[in-house]
């Protein structure tokens, strides 16, 4: 009872407050003329946009620096894997892929003689060799016309670029096959997939290719092929052996920046 | 112009209408400040946040009568008070124990003057006087205090009884002034 008459004295005291008779000196007509400025002026953006604002950068600049080192960390888990396979030769060897058409590759093709089948089995345990860099990166450049290919391909203007990004070494020796030698073998159809571009009928998705090089003996499935304006293929099997996910590109989607997405994705 | 026809008139951004409303509430709200921040240059800027505050808002305003308006301001005055003191001065209250104080005598109260009495709460420390400010003077339950201030309800009864010893001891010191 004596709490709740304590209380309506203050409140009605203070209540009859007036800023006069508490001796404060107060500029309505500024404070006014501050608060009409204030109302005037449209709003801008509040203090949530700014924090989202800034949220939103913040994740930006988090999604491109973890992108960024992801890229870095595959590149040096495949350095790592392989010494020999370090992150510069990657880039040129990109670079190589990208510029294909206008500069001339700097590997020699290699073109070997016609195999025999007595060749290729005496061939299989003798190729024991050190497998080096350029080895891995197969190019044949102007395939001759020879048995099978140059029947179909008489102008010989079709270039065909293969690359097998493997890390591994093959632990045991391997036979060793050209890719022009291929076209030989009857359960082949890049050779053919080669004469279909070479035609101007292109139906090479979803195609086998058969690979024997030093490093493995593998089967891909062809999902991607590039084609010049130069009538030149350029076949890339940046691939890990396990991710055989590969995608085609016309004339029209060859840009740089995809191709390096793709060759870094891959990696 | 009528209260009604100046909500009105606010409600469709009509300066004069403002004005008017301004004209008439800014005195009582700016004491109201006052009594929460002491400085008269911060309540003025609270005032004026204030108002600002309510004509952004007057859509969602009922007018239910004159008092409405006084109530619906004086309470986005307090809040803004309460949001500069968590802001700017840090209003650390801490849950002590619960105090249950002498009462204060109505008998010196009485004798004070408006004036006086307000100088006794703005020397209370600032968390006493937060909620002494909310209990006695606006009239808030400690449930609605806690909520408020984010402190337990026992925090506020305990802070609120602080208050009155330290009025209690001041108005003692204020009547054996007057005595001698």
């Amino acid at each position: 009872m004596k709490n709740n008459l304590d209380c309506n004295i203050i409140r009605e005291k203070l209540g009859s407050l007036d800023p006069l008779s508490v001796g404060v000196v107060f500029g309505k007509e500024q404070a006014w003329d501050k608060l009409q400025a204030r109302l005037d002026k449209k709003p801008s953006l509040t203090p949530h946009g700014h924090r989202w604002a800034a949220v939103a950068a913040m994740l930006l600049l988090t999604v491109s620096v973890v992108g960024y080192f992801d890229c870095s960390n595959h590149s040096n888990h495949l350095a790592k894997a392989n010494p020999r396979f370090d992150k510069p030769n990657v880039s040129i060897n990109a670079a190589r892929l990208l510029y294909r058409s206008a500069v001339p590759s700097p590997v020699t093709p290699q073109i070997r003689p016609k195999c025999t089948s007595a060749d290729r089995s005496g061939r299989r345990g003798t190729s024991k060799s050190k497998i080096s860099k350029k080895e891995q990166t197969f190019f044949a450049s102007d395939i001759i016309p020879g048995r099978g290919v140059g029947a179909r391909l008489p102008d010989s203007q079709v270039t065909v670029v293969v690359r097998l990004n493997s890390p591994a070494p093959a632990t045991f020796p391997m036979q060793v096959i050209h890719v022009n030698e291929l076209g030989n073998r009857p359960e082949n159809n890049f050779v053919r997939a080669i004469a279909s571009v070479a035609d101007q009928s292109i139906d090479t998705r979803n195609l086998k290719v058969l690979h024997n090089n030093e490093l493995n003996q593998q089967q891909f499935d062809i999902k991607e092929l590039l084609r010049f304006n130069n009538r030149t293929l350029v076949h890339t099997l940046f691939s890990r052996p396990a991710a055989h996910d590969l995608n085609y590109y016309s004339d029209d989607d060859i840009q740089p920046g995809r191709i390096l997405k793709s060759f870094f994705k891959n990696q | 112009m009528t209260a009604q026809k100046a909500i009105e008139g606010c409600k469709r951004g009509d300066r004069i209408s403002q004005k008017f409303i301004f004209d008439e509430y800014s005195e009582g709200m700016l004491i109201i400040c006052l009594r929460y921040v002491k400085s008269l240059h911060d309540a003025e800027e609270l005032m004026q946040n204030g108002f600002f505050q309510f004509f952004r808002s007057i859509d969602r305003f009922q007018f239910n009568g004159e008092n409405s308006i006084g109530g619906w301001m004086k309470k986005i005055m307090v809040n803004e008070c309460l949001m500069f003191l968590r802001k700017n001065v840090g209003l650390n209250i801490c849950n002590d124990e619960i105090a249950t104080g002498p009462m204060v005598n109505d008998g010196p109260l009485s004798r004070l003057g408006a004036n006086e009495i307000l100088q006794l709460v703005l020397a209370l420390p600032v968390g006493y006087r937060t909620v002494f400010n909310l209990f006695v003077v606006e009239g808030y339950s400690h449930k609605e205090i806690a909520a408020m201030l984010n402190i337990a309800v026992g925090t506020s009864k305990s802070q609120l009884n602080k208050a009155r010893a330290m009025l209690r001891q001041a108005l003692e010191k204020k009547e054996t002034f007057y005595e001698k």
